[in-house]
């Protein structure tokens, strides 16, 4: 993370204290730069085929940023579900590119574009499931952000329930039912 | 879909979740006789249940690098590169795949040949790694030759090291901390060597570090010396942000400033912290945490210096000695805490340190500051003791809140045989802190306890036993048992009086709250009484907060008995004390957040002037009108007119004000002359400010005694404008 990246989020992040609703965008805007700046230092380096949940990248690049005495409670909560849509962007972006290498012949590819990152979850679309989600958030926002900050962000249901300030058995409910849900939309997709 | 279907589809598949499975079909049928087009659907979703789809959903998803043709492109065995013939793969790594092959020529030997992917650069690259050939160390694997083949495939030969990683190796031994660290002693003289020639390793991570058995004695060999940088250079694109290394291992002002590499030998010193952080357990003592934190430290100029003050500061820990790294602060122990798994442990830490800080607090006022001190570490001590317990990473739970702690705490301390006083005033703290949370039972039961034990050690009209004794009195009156709270209070009043020093700021406390427990059960004499004792007292004290509270408290009973003109006088003094309430605070804080502003931004920025405004308001208001002018003349300069023009207007207005206050009538014409000059040529933005000039000006006219020219200025305000707020300026100049 940039110096300045790092300056400007901790002062996006005091706006966003204050309710300003535009600064999450702008928060979003340096996260997901520089997660992909990140992620592909990584990748390229290693040359080899390397897993890793992404929600790691979140993790380090909070590690990275801040000082931990610097932000409180709520900066840390601001954060991870800011990183967490961020990383959701940055997995389904990815995602779609992969789907559309497949359709395009190799020769048509360009020199560095095939050893690019791709991303994969096991079985599980992501594109699609995305798209399931974004639905989802139309008919029930709380719901939706648990399967957020669950399946993109990688949280324990009791981190999630701690954000979100629910019970740790609602989100369990609410998850539940929400995976069946969206497993039959991809499916009837 | 829409959001109604879709909450009854929610709400049966949250319904069904508690039945069995062979009861489910059924409750749906049940429950769509209304809408019998979602029952399909709803049935398709059930089936969904713990099946592999289901499952998907558990895995976050995972980022995966898929390896290209070119890269996976393996050689086969025998294939001669050079003087060098492949026996077999051995490795993906760096940047490109690894072999173990026997070199023919000079020597024979086995080497661990790399081949490079192609890269423009080759030539450069082939000089500068020469210069990592001449590293000859015991510890470090030797660099035998980088060439290139016909084809123009880049090789490098490296010593054939047949080892583990240094983490696999301390597992299977089953290696002590000791013989870690001696380990590690080895690694930082092999870094520390390579540092003295001028060359940075820059990717020390465990794959690197390999340990093998020469004369069976376990050997560190560090391989890979210098190649991450060949890495960089490797890039197709000529990308001068590439950054190399491996992002765990990577030091911060690595990844932060991308501009400038700093590869200086602090940023090894953090990668073998970090390396040292996981080779060892999670709970070490002090001074060795207090090693790695040093060498891991966010900040470079914070590390040791080179890898060999890292090796002797262990050295030091060996010998027992003070390490150079250790800071005797408990925030630092915490702080790793924090740094692993802050998501859970931060809320339980801060609330720790707000029971160490409660703790304090309170023996401070009834001890030495250096007895106090040494509690509170038995105190810390205590609760990193049970902080252990709670951690996360220990008991594999992932959630210890506040509470959950303060009941460990509070189960443990009850759990002592023979407390001690110190103890006591702890059960103490905690019951506090249950009061807060509003856990009054809970805090009942061990300020009890704590007051019991108290009796013991204490003379029996101490102020710890009557603060004690308050405090349950408040406790009962909350838990509505009135007739103990009234004891106990006054129980404590008496107490107080036979202090052979009487704490009256004590006494006004338990006064006050008595007299609420009176007015709660509407025995308002009593009630009036008890405040009017209070105010008494708080009268000798300085605290003018509390004192409004008195007052206030007094009114609110005069206005329950009706009694208007009381309950106004009461009040009227309340607000009087309150408006008094922690002058000399704000003054400093105002000052300290101009001196703030006035740095971090600058004299003229919105916030510095705003602050500076007040701060002259505020001198003014006490009468000290020389101090605000001389703020004045400090910041007169730093206006932009163009930026902040209604604030410049705003303060102008105030000055002249305090000019004609302090009788310099010239200066105060001056300035009012200047702000006539601006706002002849614009007017300020905000229409009120324009009154309020006005307005002041008027004032200020008025203390020079130029009636007939303030007069005149009264009918220009009354005429700019029919506002209620410039009549009622008017109406109060008119007094």
């Amino acid at each position: 993370m940039s110096n300045t990246a790092k300056q400007e989020i901790t002062v996006l992040l005091k706006n966003l204290k204050e309710g300003n609703k535009s600064t999450q965008d702008e928060i979003m805007k340096i996260l997901y730069q520089e997660l992909r700046g990140f992620a592909g230092n990584i990748l390229k380096k290693e040359n080899q085929t390397i897993t890793f949940q992404a929600t790691e990248l979140v993790n380090e690049a909070y590690i990275r940023m801040f000082d931990s005495n610097q932000l409180d409670w709520t900066d840390r909560t601001h954060f991870l579900s800011t990183a967490i849509v961020v990383m959701r962007r940055f997995l389904v972006d990815h995602a779609r590119k992969k789907n559309a290498r497949s359709r395009i012949p190799k020769s048509a590819l360009g020199e560095f574009e095939d050893s690019a990152v791709l991303t994969q979850s096991f079985d599980a679309d992501v594109v699609l499931l995305d798209d399931a989600l974004t639905d989802l958030e139309k008919l029930d926002k709380r719901q939706a952000q648990i399967v957020e900050y669950r399946f993109f962000g990688g949280l324990t249901e009791t981190v999630v329930a701690k954000i979100l300030d629910i019970s740790i058995s609602t989100v369990n409910r609410e998850w539940k039912a929400a995976k069946l849900w969206l497993m039959h939309q991809i499916r009837n997709n | 879909m829409n959001s109604k279907d879709y909450q009854f589809i929610k709400k049966i598949l949250i319904e069904t979740q508690e039945l069995e499975a062979n009861k489910k079909q059924a409750y749906v049928a049940n429950a769509c006789r209304q809408k019998p087009d979602l029952y399909e659907s709803i049935i398709q979703m059930l089936a969904i249940e713990d099946s592999p789809d289901d499952l998907v959903m558990e895995t976050a998803p995972i980022t995966e690098h898929v390896v290209t043709d070119e890269e996976n492109k393996e050689i086969k065995a025998r294939t001669r590169i050079n003087q060098y013939t492949i026996i077999k793969k051995i490795g993906t790594g760096g940047m490109g795949i690894v072999y173990v092959a026997k070199q023919n020529f000079p020597a024979e030997r086995q080497v661990a040949l790399k081949l490079i992917q192609q890269n423009p650069k080759q030539q450069q690259l082939i000089a500068e790694t020469q210069i990592l050939a001449k590293l000859n160390h015991p510890n470090i694997a030797t660099l035998y030759e980088i060439d290139k083949t016909e084809n123009k495939q880049l090789y490098i030969a490296m010593e054939y090291i047949e080892g583990e990683d240094m983490i696999s190796w301390c597992k299977s031994h089953h290696y002590s901390i000791t013989q870690i660290l001696q380990l590690f002693q080895q690694l930082c003289t092999g870094i520390g060597f390579a540092h003295e020639k001028g060359i940075i390793h820059c990717d020390i991570k465990p794959n690197n570090v390999l340990v093998t058995s020469i004369d069976d004695k376990a050997t560190v060999k560090i391989i890979d010396f210098g190649i991450s940088q060949l890495a960089m250079h490797n890039s197709d694109k000529d990308d001068a942000y590439e950054i190399s290394g491996t992002p765990a291992y990577l030091a911060p002002e690595i990844l932060s400033q991308k501009e400038v590499l700093i590869n200086d030998t602090r940023r090894d010193v953090y990668a073998l912290g970090i390396l040292l952080k996981k080779l060892l357990p999670l709970q070490l003592p002090k001074d060795l945490q207090a090693i790695i934190d040093k060498a891991s430290a966010n900040k470079r100029e914070n590390r040791y210096p080179s890898p060999i003050g890292l090796s002797n500061d262990i050295d030091r820990y060996f010998n027992k000695q003070a390490v150079s790294a250790r800071k005797p602060t408990f925030g630092y122990l915490s702080g790793l805490f924090i740094r692993r798994r802050f998501m859970v442990v931060l809320v339980s830490l801060g609330f720790i340190l707000t029971l160490i800080g409660a703790y304090i607090n309170q023996s401070h006022l009834t001890k030495a500051a250096q007895t106090a001190q040494v509690e509170a570490e038995e105190i810390s001590a205590f609760m990193t003791d049970l902080f252990n317990v709670a951690n996360p990473e220990k008991s594999k739970t992932d959630a210890i809140t506040a509470v959950d702690l303060l009941n460990k705490a509070q189960i443990k301390l009850l759990a002592i045989e023979q407390p001690t006083l110190s103890d006591a005033r702890f059960m103490h703290t905690i019951g506090s802190i249950y009061t807060r949370l509003g856990k009054l039972d809970k805090a009942k039961t061990i300020i009890e306890k704590s007051l019991q034990l108290k009796h013991k050690y204490l003379n029996n009209s101490d102020r710890e036993i009557v603060q004690g004794l308050i405090q349950l009195g408040l406790l009962d009156k909350n838990l509505n048992d009135f007739a103990s709270a009234e004891k106990n209070l006054l129980l404590a009043i008496e107490l107080i009086k036979k202090q052979k020093k009487t704490d009256i700021s004590q006494l006004a406390y338990a006064h006050n709250h008595l007299g609420n427990l009176f007015f709660k059960t509407l025995q308002l004499e009593k009630a009036i009484i008890h405040h009017q004792a209070a105010i008494k007292y708080r009268l000798k004290l300085d605290d003018k907060k509390l004192l409004a509270d008195s007052y206030n408290n007094l009114g609110v009973i005069y206005r329950e008995q009706e009694d208007i003109s009381e309950t106004a006088r009461y009040m009227h003094l309340a607000i009087i004390e309150e408006s008094q309430y922690h002058f000399k605070k704000s003054e400093q804080l105002m000052i300290d957040a101009y001196k703030i502003f006035s740095k971090s931004y600058d004299a003229s920025h919105y916030n510095t002037l705003t602050v500076a405004t007040n701060l002259i308001r505020f001198y003014d208001k006490r009468m000290r009108q020389q101090e605000a002018l001389d703020l004045y003349e400090e910041l007169v300069d730093s206006f932009d007119e163009n930026t902040h023009y209604d604030k410049k207007l705003a303060l102008m207005t105030w000055v002249e004000l305090i000019y004609a206050k302090n009788k310099q009538y010239e200066k105060a014409k001056i300035v009012q002359q200047e702000i006539f000059k601006l706002i002849a040529q614009k007017p300020p933005t905000q229409k009120h400010l324009h009154l309020r000039i006005y307005t002041l000006y008027i004032q200020s006219l008025i203390l020079q005694e130029q009636f007939d020219l303030a007069s005149q200025q009264v009918s220009i305000v009354l005429e700019l404008s029919k506002n209620k707020l410039a009549k009622d300026n008017f109406l109060y100049l008119r007094v």
